[in-house]
């Protein structure tokens, strides 16, 4: 099954603890008083404002991403599977294609010039944004359950109902 | 994992409230600090992160002292409500448990349980009054010099603890100093236990004895297991064992986690029980319990029992944590100790992981 984060943002508080989960675990915590002192973490995931609706900056897993095709050096890839687009760090030269590819300027380069950008978390059974957002503004699902859940809360606001 | 660990994987808490690194005490805010900003990030008050730290830790302590002191309130009702019948109140004091509360201050003898009835009314209003003329007179009985002169050295508080919580909160301006609200927590904090105690002895001779009969044995008992020479000490307090979910002193009382060799683990319920097991290892030892290898770790919901033991002088460990890790600042305010002489630790314990730290902590401190 190829789960992906998803966010609603109706139902986002603003509170940033995702953002302070994903920097906490980039760190190798388990929790934020375990943050080794002195460490910056990179930069994954971001909370903003676009029209005046919130909206989480991350990496979008494209199933057709311009980063990997712009990649030089081959270390961003299309997964096999679909489900995203993996970073190999040790082969990254750092030049900046991606940056420039990304319809929606997600990665983000340190001062060694390597990429930060969301990777899903595969160690975690859920990645820690999803599970640190207690308003569940950001889900962990499959793609075709996911749209199937927002239809039917769309058709249920209209009034009618989902024709089964 | 245990089940707390579980459910916190479940549930994670807010992890800047895990910090002290927010802050909700107005209607500007809320407002929260990143643990990764820089030092001159501050709230919309102009609050830094030390202060934020400061002050959350200063609303905890001001809540569980409120809350004592409104318990000591109730007693004391309830003491003169009795009192109007003075007879029955000295019927009281007559009893074993009014025996004991006597020993414990000084009043055995002739006499003794219209003395203990005087004495108890008398502390009791100290307390609770908000503009007092005199301090408590408990602290010797409670907590001597002999066996805390830490405490007697820098940090003993003054006033009732009324006045002390009409004073805990302080002018809230963002220049204020945070050393200094801390210090007032953790006198705060000790005359919180001192209300407590005073208001399970009013209990006490009021009804059913709160205090289990196994509890009044555990300093003889400790007497007879004792070295000749002074050996690393852990005391373990657990207000209500089995409540705490995947508790650490369990473990470490059924044997589950094993403890360096010769180290004498004592468990106990309340803080104030610390000053007759003082007395026992100094009549053995011939030293202050602060002078000897002694870590206090504290299993508790509540920060009072933690800051009150810091506040005695005594190198405390707390599970789960105080939420002052936010800023270096305030971790090494009690990493230091409220006085930088007496080279007192507070040691966070995350989980049982983290009691190598106090057992190697132990291990440094033997004579």
């Amino acid at each position: 099954m190829t789960r992906k984060i998803f966010f609603r943002p109706e139902r986002c508080l603003l509170c940033l603890s995702c953002v302070l989960a994903c920097q906490t675990n980039s760190l190798g915590a388990r929790e934020t008083r375990l943050i080794p002192p002195g460490e910056r973490p990179p930069q994954r995931i971001s909370l903003t404002f676009f029209r005046g609706t919130p909206w989480v900056w991350k990496c979008q897993q494209c199933t057709a991403p311009p980063c990997a095709e712009a990649c030089v050096s081959g270390s961003l890839r299309r997964k096999n599977d679909g489900t995203g687009v993996e970073y190999h760090p040790e082969t990254c030269v750092g030049c900046g294609s991606c940056l420039l590819a990304c319809p929606l300027a997600i990665p983000a380069q340190d001062e060694a010039g390597k990429l930060s950008k969301c990777n899903l978390c595969p160690e975690e059974e859920v990645p820690p944004c999803v599970r640190a957002c207690q308003s569940r503004a950001l889900v962990y699902q499959d793609f075709s359950c996911f749209a199937r859940e927002k239809k039917k809360g769309f058709l249920q606001s209209l009034g009618t109902h989902e024709p089964s | 994992m245990n089940q707390a660990e579980e459910y916190r994987r479940e549930f994670p808490p807010c992890g800047y409230g895990l910090l002290g690194l927010c802050c909700s005490d107005c209607l500007l805010g809320p407002c929260r600090i990143s643990p990764f900003e820089k030092e001159k990030a501050r709230g919309l008050c102009g609050a830094d992160a030390e202060l934020l730290v400061a002050w959350n830790l200063l609303r905890l302590t001001w809540r569980e002292g409120a809350s004592t002191l409104k318990s000591l309130q109730e007693a004391v009702g309830q003491f003169r409500e009795r009192a109007k019948k003075p007879e029955v109140l000295v019927e009281a004091a007559a009893g074993i448990e009014g025996q004991k509360i006597a020993r414990k201050y000084g009043l055995p003898g002739k006499g003794s349980r219209r003395k203990l009835v005087r004495f108890l009314g008398e502390e009791s209003a100290k307390l609770l009054d908000p503009l007092p003329d005199k301090s408590s007179s408990l602290f010797p009985f409670l907590f001597s010099e002999k066996i805390f002169p830490a405490l007697y050295a820098t940090t003993l508080p003054s006033g009732s603890l009324a006045s002390q919580l009409i004073r805990l909160p302080g002018p809230r301006q963002k220049e204020e100093d945070p050393a200094e609200v801390l210090r007032r927590c953790l006198q705060t904090s000790l005359l919180t236990l001192v209300a407590e105690e005073l208001e399970q002895d009013l209990s006490s001779l009021l009804g059913p004895s709160p205090i289990q009969a196994d509890e009044e044995e555990q300093p003889r008992n400790i007497l007879k297991g004792l070295p000749d020479s002074p050996a690393p000490v852990l005391i373990v307090l657990a207000r209500t064992p089995g409540l705490f979910p995947g508790a650490i002193q369990e473990r470490i009382l059924k044997g589950l986690t094993e403890t360096p060799p010769g180290t004498l683990v004592i468990p106990i319920r309340r803080m104030a029980e610390i000053g007759p097991i003082g007395e026992v290892l100094y009549k053995k030892w011939a030293l202050p319990i602060t002078d000897l290898a002694l870590v206090v770790l504290v299993e508790s919901l509540s920060l009072t029992d933690t800051l009150g033991s810091l506040t005695l002088g005594l190198n405390t460990a707390s599970h789960p944590p105080l939420p002052i890790q936010g800023r270096e600042k305030t971790g090494r305010f009690f990493s230091q100790g409220p006085d930088r002489v007496l080279g007192k630790r507070y040691l966070p314990v995350e989980s049982e992981t983290a009691l190598s730290m106090i057992f190697q902590f132990l291990d440094e401190k033997k004579p």
